[in-house]
């Protein structure tokens, strides 16, 4: 009987993205939530007396250069190695380059496969034979698989590898390939890395993502682990998902509808907060509230965002271990503004600016010239990253119109009645 | 939509109240008329509640609960449609019909248009409050048009407000050169963050680069410490050597010299102690015995020399006995006869004293007048008595003749002296005169007081001036309050330090604008400066230029007169071109120098505003001195009345103050006069009083015997002392006449009385006399004396009689001691006589005195051989007993030599010192080596001694030492400091390995990081929705005035002239100093009046015009809603109400108006419009 663990995408020590940090929130409890999981991957590994380790890519972030991260994981190596377990890596997209990849020297039990061509590794003790090859560069857009060589018949044959296979949504396109490519090398287990959501792609032969092992962000929501292979004499294998993540990001989305008043709105975030710590045992939880439905209270959700994100935090921190990442205005109004505001009023005038208007970098920066000074303050990593200030993508373009719309409606509504 | 009904079944005050009824032909003026308390707010709530849904909270379940509040209605829309229907408050299923069953929200939806709660109240509903409030909204935009129709039309009252919010929160955000704001504050954290990052992250290469400066260090530091112990050991092997070579060589000598000694007899450690004792106590005891063989042989020979006599020892205690009896024997014998010879002097003495007592009597019958001498006490009582009775005798006699003298000489003295009367009145004046005290003294002062008091006032007041005249004037005279004079002192002041403030900010202006001046000079200096100005002037003159050039060129005009005074020297051309050159030129440099042209501007503004100021500061000076002078005039009214010509406040404060002190001064020396003239008073009346009682003294006395003719008469004068001391020594003259006479009297009496009693004296003396010449005769009588005799004579016999009794007792002791003496003599001489029989028989014969002393002597010498002879014996005997054990010793020595001449194989004792050297050679050689042996065992310390003798045998002696010292040397300058250096470094790349633990320090900064990000995104999102959304909202006020502005503006404009009732004929748009648009009232007479120039009440309906006017331009699109005025009218006067209630009605013909109001007046008023409308009216 062989027993090995299949993870990838560990990304070492990379941080949680898109958390603000605020009063009483569980900040002790999401630090280090990456290497923590890693911990948790060692120990099962050592628990269930496995064979081996495959980690097929992205073990370190792509620009993360602390040697401390290489220090940690050889030390966890070193554990594996008086366990007597072996380690076999190839390195991805994102560690390709690392220099914690190239400088660390690792104990003996650990396999780093070459750049340069495919390297088969044998283990005849075991019956079984690793095929592998690391990625040399970032931008591996060759298909890899198709230099892979055929099975041995004399072993049971595992191929690891980094790969997008055919193109993945929210994952960038690496060393391509096609099913076709993979089952034709006639293996018995493809130890694939690469997508951060488990997929088993194929049952016979199992070709598996086992997806990373902590989610680091609210796209990487739900249970995070590593595939458990248990291959028996005769060759069946079983596998199983096991989870290591110390942190759960989930989305919950609350239908405000109902909602008349402001406790109302409490009571039914407060009850879903709670569902869905129920849902996990124990584990802290990060979360992204979605409020959905039309509700009365819409127009007090714009003009006072702050005040009730403080509100919903507060619920978090009374129920504890509970992070809010960001809540999402998405409630509607009963009736829609074009039917509130008819055709002549003013305000009418103004929704329809507002949808008429440009909202192109350039306009804005020409009309709010402050904005063109905000933008050359903000640090590097907003201005290349994933959300820039001014976000050309028809839908974000749509969403800042819908939310001019209602801020404006909130404000001059507020004034007329008030006062 | 139309409201037809409105039913308040269970809500506020009502219950089952009737219907409110609403319907009518045309929309029409509806007005709700209800008194304070009647449920008119109530029943404005109910109606939105009807349309609306309940509030979550509403004040109107004071009688009915929440779940029982009930209203209801009927709704009727434009195209005919009506709907009856009611509501509950309730979450659900709240709209119910008729019977109460649960209707679809949605039934409403034909009748409200999509119409929301709030949309309703803002732009349908208009009360006291938003009319007032978009009123002051028009003043704060000074009619800014496109808010003040935007405002309207959205029915918002407050937009400056809501562009006010968004930009603010936007500011809190977001700063482009701000520190404080969320987002600037934000990315600063980030960057401090990035920082720590940086520092607390480490790279591959420096870890490996200290790894191997680790690894390095270690085995060099091996290599190192490997050598030092090397050179170590090799330093200890030849410093074993050094040590052990000489050793090794005297060993070496020491083992020779033992062999060449050949045998040697071994013998006992103490062997020549014993021999060497052995021979001395041998010779000693050899001498020993000579010498007191010779010694005993000589004291025998002494001894028998000597001889004593045996029998006087046996007597020498008898001997000693004579020997002391001897001086006694010697001194009786020469004492007897002097003793006789005193006796016999003595009995002499006594027989002459006798015959002077009693020459009749034999000196052996002395012993009869013994009983005279018992006596004695007697007659010396009677001697002293008799002194002191003749001495009393004649003392009587002397007082009783000076008493009789006395007697006889006063009886002439106290003859015809009559008594003198006591002058009680006169006493009495004079105490009371004397009580008055020193008043001529004090009265004196006092005047004399107040004079130079006057004197002083006057000169005081000449000094301190101002003003001139006599005392009591100076009493009366009016002045100035104090409080007067320092309120202009005040004044004074104040404006002194205003003067001077204005002035030094002048000084300061002028010296800034001098300052400022040069700064001018300079840059001017520098190079002229283009202006603006110049710039504007050019560009005029270029276009005059350009217009003639046109002129003449495209119009084919003559211009040359025109020319000519556009530049009389150039051609038009040449000075067009030149005017166009100087402008660019002029552009270009302002362009260029745009910094000195700023500069020189802004220096020219602040000259011209220093200018002011040094302008403005003049100005107040000049008014302050304006002031001054009107402050002085005041001033010198204020002394007008007092004739004083004032100096300044301050110097008249102190002038008055020593005025009043002087006043005060003055008033004490008026009062002073008045008492003077009292006391002189008081002093005529006691003058009078004594003055009357001297006179009728003075007639007495001349009846009397005290006037005399010495006397003076008492003295005339103003002053009371004169005439007081006259009385005063009148009455002490009397007083002594009197006392000289009672002294005369009492030594009359005094002498009486002596004489009586010396009389008494006399006669008992004499008596005493007689009694003592019976007691005297007695005392001789038995003694058979002759005659009387005095008392000194008897002390005489008495004594000489005693005197010769003494002498007779001590002639009688003589005799008994002389026959003592001779008894003593005679029992010595027998006593000796005995012992010289036995003893010395040849000397019985001798006297007694030499025999005793030559006794003596014999003694003496026997005593002395008898103690020579017993000390020879003595001796003797000790000398056998050492012989004896002279003889043994000798003996037992002999046996010990002859034993350790055994021991030595000697047959001499001289041969034994050869045998003793040699041993004692081998002794000392022996202990060499052993010595030697035992320090080379530890210098090689337990190495082998044979591998030390053949290193030592090769080693280079000389060379050693320096071999040693050059490794020592190797090890300390070298190899030691090497090693504690390596030791450091390898301490310090310890450190710094151990601080690269793997830790997740720099991850977790890099999560901070990333929740920093999230932050400014977050915020930086809405910063832009805000800024976005507020420039959007001020671009669609401008569009919005653009299109709306003439269609609404007609509208509002005839409501504005039918709301003031032609007070304004309408509203226009003019331009502000920006160029802005802004709202103006048209007066009849075409005045343009703008806004602030309003009155509150006006701009109040400027706004109710504009939102009625954007209401019923909205009707022409839009299905018409209720308009609900609440009490909109409070601030009207009446004929404004009546004037806006017309408006109310002409517009209530195409639109439903709802007028709420608690005021029964303006029911009054609507029912009074004239005109065809329908008008209803609901009262609660």
């Amino acid at each position: 009987m062989i027993k090995f663990i299949h993870t990838a995408d560990i990304h070492l020590d990379s941080p949680l993205k898109g958390l603000e940090v605020y009063e009483d929130a569980p900040i002790e409890e999401i630090r280090g939530a990456t290497r923590r999981a890693f911990d948790n991957l060692i120990n099962l590994s050592i628990e269930e007396e496995v064979d081996f380790i495959l980690i097929a890519g992205d073990l370190y972030d792509g620009d993360w250069k602390d040697y401390n991260t290489g220090l940690f994981f050889s030390g966890q190596m070193g554990k594996l190695s008086k366990a007597g377990i072996r380690v076999f890596i190839v390195s991805g997209n994102h560690d390709a380059a690392s220099q914690l990849t190239r400088a660390m020297p690792l104990p003996d039990n650990v396999t780093f496969f070459a750049h340069k061509k495919v390297q088969s590794v044998k283990l005849d003790d075991l019956g079984v034979i690793i095929h592998g090859q690391s990625y040399s560069h970032r931008a591996v857009t060759e298909n890899l698989a198709s230099g892979y060589p055929l099975y041995d018949s004399d072993y049971f044959n595992i191929g690891i590898l980094h790969t997008s296979l055919m193109g993945y949504e929210g994952h960038e396109d690496y060393a391509p390939c096609n099913l076709d490519d993979l089952t034709s090398k006639g293996y018995d287990y493809w130890a694939l890395g690469h997508v951060h959501q488990r997929r088993v792609i194929s049952q016979d032969p199992l070709i598996v993502f086992p997806g990373n092992i902590q989610g680091r962000h609210i796209r990487e929501t739900g249970s995070k682990g590593a595939t458990l292979v248990t291959v028996e004499d005769d060759r069946t294998i079983k596998t199983e998902a096991v989870e290591l993540d110390v942190l759960r990001w989930e989305l919950c989305q609350v239908d405000l509808s109902e909602c008349e008043t402001s406790q109302a709105v409490y009571d039914v975030v407060r009850q879903a907060l709670e569902q869905e710590q129920d849902q996990l045992d124990r584990k802290p939880l990060v979360v992204r509230l979605v409020l959905t439905g039309s509700s009365p209270v819409h127009g007090e959700f714009l003009d006072q965002t702050t005040q009730w994100t403080e509100g919903f935090r507060s619920i978090a921190v009374q129920l504890g271990d509970i992070w809010l990442e960001k809540v999402k205005f998405h409630t509607t109004r009963k009736k829609s503004l074009g039917e509130m505001f008819g055709q002549d009023s003013p305000i009418a005038g103004l929704l329809k600016s507002i949808e008429q208007i440009e909202l192109d970098a350039e306009t804005i920066f020409r009309l709010v010239p402050d904005l063109s000074n905000l933008e050359k303050k903000l640090p590097a990593e907003i201005q290349t990253g994933d959300e820039p200030l001014i976000d050309p993508s028809p839908d974000k373009i749509e969403e800042l119109r819908n939310e001019m719309q209602e801020l404006l409606i909130a404000k001059l509504l507020q004034h007329g009645e008030d006062k | 939509m139309r409201l037809k009904r409105l039913d308040l079944k269970a809500f506020g005050p009502f219950t089952d109240r009737p219907p409110l009824d609403f319907t009518s032909k045309e929309p029409g003026l509806h007005i709700v008329f209800g008194a304070n308390e009647a449920g008119k707010s109530s029943s404005l709530r109910a109606l939105k509640a009807l349309l609306y849904g309940f509030d979550q909270q509403t004040p109107d379940n004071f009688i009915h609960s929440y779940d029982q509040l009930l209203v209801g209605g009927c709704l009727e829309n434009s195209a005919g449609q009506e709907i009856v229907f009611q509501r509950r408050k309730k979450r659900i299923n709240d709209l119910i019909d008729e019977a109460g069953d649960p209707l679809d929200p949605d039934v409403l939806v034909p009748f409200l248009n999509g119409v929301e709660s709030n949309i309703f109240e803002s732009f349908y509903g208009i009360n006291h409050d938003s009319l007032v409030q978009g009123g002051e909204e028009i003043l704060a935009q000074k009619g800014e048009v496109g808010q003040a129709l935007f405002a309207a039309g959205a029915g918002i009252s407050s937009l400056k407000e809501v562009i006010d919010q968004l930009e603010k929160e936007a500011l809190e955000l977001f700063k482009p050169s701000g520190q404080l704001p969320e987002i600037n504050r934000g990315i600063k954290r980030f960057k401090e963050l990035q920082k720590q990052l940086k520092e607390l992250s480490l790279s591959s290469k420096i870890w490996k680069e200290h790894q191997k400066a680790l690894k390095g260090a270690e085995d060099e530091r091996a290599d190192l410490e490997k050598e030092r112990d090397q050179h170590n050991r090799e330093v200890q092997r030849l410093d074993r050597l050094t040590k052990a070579i000489p050793e090794l060589a005297s060993l070496a000598s020491w083992k020779e010299q033992r062999s060449a000694l050949g045998e040697v007899i071994p013998l006992p450690p103490d062997f020549n102690v014993r021999f060497q004792q052995t021979g001395s106590e041998k010779r000693e005891a050899g001498h020993q015995l000579q010498k007191d063989t010779e010694r005993l042989e000589s004291l025998e020979e002494k001894r028998r020399s000597i001889l004593f006599n045996r029998d006087l020892l046996s007597q020498a205690d008898k001997v000693d006995d004579f020997h002391q009896r001897l001086g006694e024997y010697r001194k009786g014998q020469k004492d007897i006869p002097e003793r006789n010879g005193m006796r016999i002097t003595l009995r002499r003495e006594a027989g002459n004293l006798l015959k002077q007592v009693r020459p009749d009597l034999d000196l052996d019958l002395a012993e009869q007048l013994r009983p005279l001498l018992l006596k004695k006490k007697t007659i010396q009582a009677l001697s002293s008595r008799y002194e002191a009775i003749s001495q009393q005798l004649t003392l009587a006699q002397k007082k009783l003749t000076s008493a009789e003298l006395a007697i006889k000489n006063r009886e002439n003295v106290t003859v015809g002296r009559s008594e003198i009367k006591a002058p009680i009145k006169l006493a009495q004046k004079v105490k009371s005169a004397q009580k008055a005290g020193d008043i001529d003294g004090h009265l004196e002062k006092n005047q004399s007081d107040v004079e130079t008091n006057k004197k002083e006032a006057l000169a005081e007041l000449r000094r301190i001036g101002l003003w001139s005249g006599d005392l009591d004037s100076l009493m009366e005279l009016t002045l100035p309050l104090s409080a007067t004079i320092q309120g202009f002192e005040n004044s004074y002041g104040e404006i002194a330090d205003q003067k001077r403030e204005i002035q030094k900010e002048l000084r300061t202006a002028e010296k800034e604008l001098k300052k400022i001046q040069v700064e001018i000079n300079k840059i001017v200096y520098a190079g002229e400066v283009p202006s603006e100005r110049e710039l504007s002037r050019t560009r005029e003159k270029r276009e005059q230029g350009w217009q003639l050039v046109r002129r003449e060129w495209l119009d084919q005009e003559n211009v040359t007169e025109d020319s000519k005074a556009y530049d009389p020297e150039l051609s038009l051309v040449d000075a067009y071109e030149s005017y166009v050159e100087h402008a660019d030129t002029l552009a270009d440099r302002l362009r260029r120098e745009a910094d000195r042209v700023v500069s020189i501007a802004s220096l020219r503004a602040q000259e011209e505003g220093l200018q002011k100021i040094v302008e403005e500061k003049n100005n107040a000076i000049a008014a302050l001195k304006l002031r001054e002078q009107k402050n002085h005039d005041s001033w010198i009214r204020a002394w007008q009345s007092s004739t004083v010509t004032p100096l300044s406040p301050r110097e008249m404060i102190g002038w008055l103050g020593e005025i009043d002190k002087l006043r005060f001064k003055v008033g004490d020396i008026l009062k002073k006069e008045q008492a003077i003239k009292i006391d002189e008073q008081h002093r005529r009346n006691l003058k009078q009083a004594l003055w009357e009682e001297i006179r009728s003294m003075g007639s007495m006395n001349s009846a009397g015997s005290v006037g005399s003719a010495g006397e003076d008469a008492p003295p005339d004068s103003e002053e009371l002392g004169p005439v007081l001391v006259f009385a005063e020594a009148l009455l002490e003259k009397m007083a002594h006449e009197r006392a000289r006479l009672e002294k005369v009297k009492e030594k009359q009496a005094q002498a009486q009385k002596a004489w009586a009693q010396s009389e008494e004296d006399l006669k008992t003396a004499r008596e005493d006399l007689t009694d003592w010449q019976k007691q005297w005769r007695k005392a001789f009588l038995d003694l058979g004396l002759k005659g009387d005799i005095s008392t000194l004579e008897a002390i005489d016999l008495m004594d000489n009689l005693q005197n010769c009794f003494d002498k007779l007792k001590e002639a009688d002791d003589l005799k008994k001691r002389i026959k003592g003496i001779q008894r003593d003599a005679d029992e010595l001489e027998a006593a000796v006589v005995e012992l010289l029989k036995t003893v010395a028989p040849d000397m019985v014969d001798l006297p007694l005195d030499q025999s005793i002393l030559k006794l003596r002597a014999m003694l003496n010498q026997a005593q002395k051989n008898s103690t020579l002879y017993d000390k020879l014996s003595e001796e003797i005997d000790s000398l056998h007993r050492e012989v004896s054990t002279a003889e043994k010793t000798l003996e037992s020595t002999n046996e010990q030599m002859k034993e350790l001449l055994s021991i030595a194989k000697c047959a001499k004792p001289e041969d034994v010192s050869t045998v003793t050297a040699r041993f004692a050679e081998y002794q000392r050689l022996q202990e060499k080596i052993s010595d030697t042996e035992a320090l080379l065992a530890r210098i090689v310390a337990g190495a082998d001694i044979e591998e030390i003798i053949r290193q030592a045998a090769e080693a280079d002696v000389d060379g050693l030492p320096g071999q040693i010292g050059t490794l020592q040397r190797d090890i300390e300058k070298r190899i030691n400091p090497e090693i504690n250096r390596i030791s450091q470094i390898i301490g310090e790349e310890k450190t710094r390995l151990a601080a690269m633990d793997g830790s997740g320090k720099a991850a977790w900064i890099a999560e901070e990081m990333e929740q920093e990000l999230t932050v400014i995104r977050r915020l930086s999102k809405r910063y832009s929705l805000l800024k976005l959304s507020s420039k959007i909202l001020q671009q669609e006020i401008e569009k919005y005035r653009e299109e709306h502005q003439d269609p609404v503006l007609r509208i509002a404009s005839g409501y504005f002239n039918d709301l003031t009732m032609g007070s304004f004929t309408g509203l226009r748009t003019d331009v502000d100093d920006k160029g802005g648009p802004i709202l103006v009232g048209l007066r009849p007479d075409n005045l343009r009046l703008t806004v602030e120039k309003m009155s509150s009440g006006t701009r109040d309906q400027l706004f109710l015009a504009l939102r009625l006017a954007t209401l019923e331009w909205r009707l022409e699109k839009n299905e018409p809603m209720p308009f609900i005025v609440d009490d909109i009218l409070i601030n009207f006067d009446d004929n404004r109400s009546k004037a806006t209630l017309k408006v109310l009605a002409d517009l209530s013909r195409k639109n439903q108006v709802i007028l709420f109001t608690h005021h029964r007046q303006i029911v009054e008023e609507a029912k009074t419009i004239q005109g065809n409308y329908t008008i209803k009216i609901n009262e609660l």
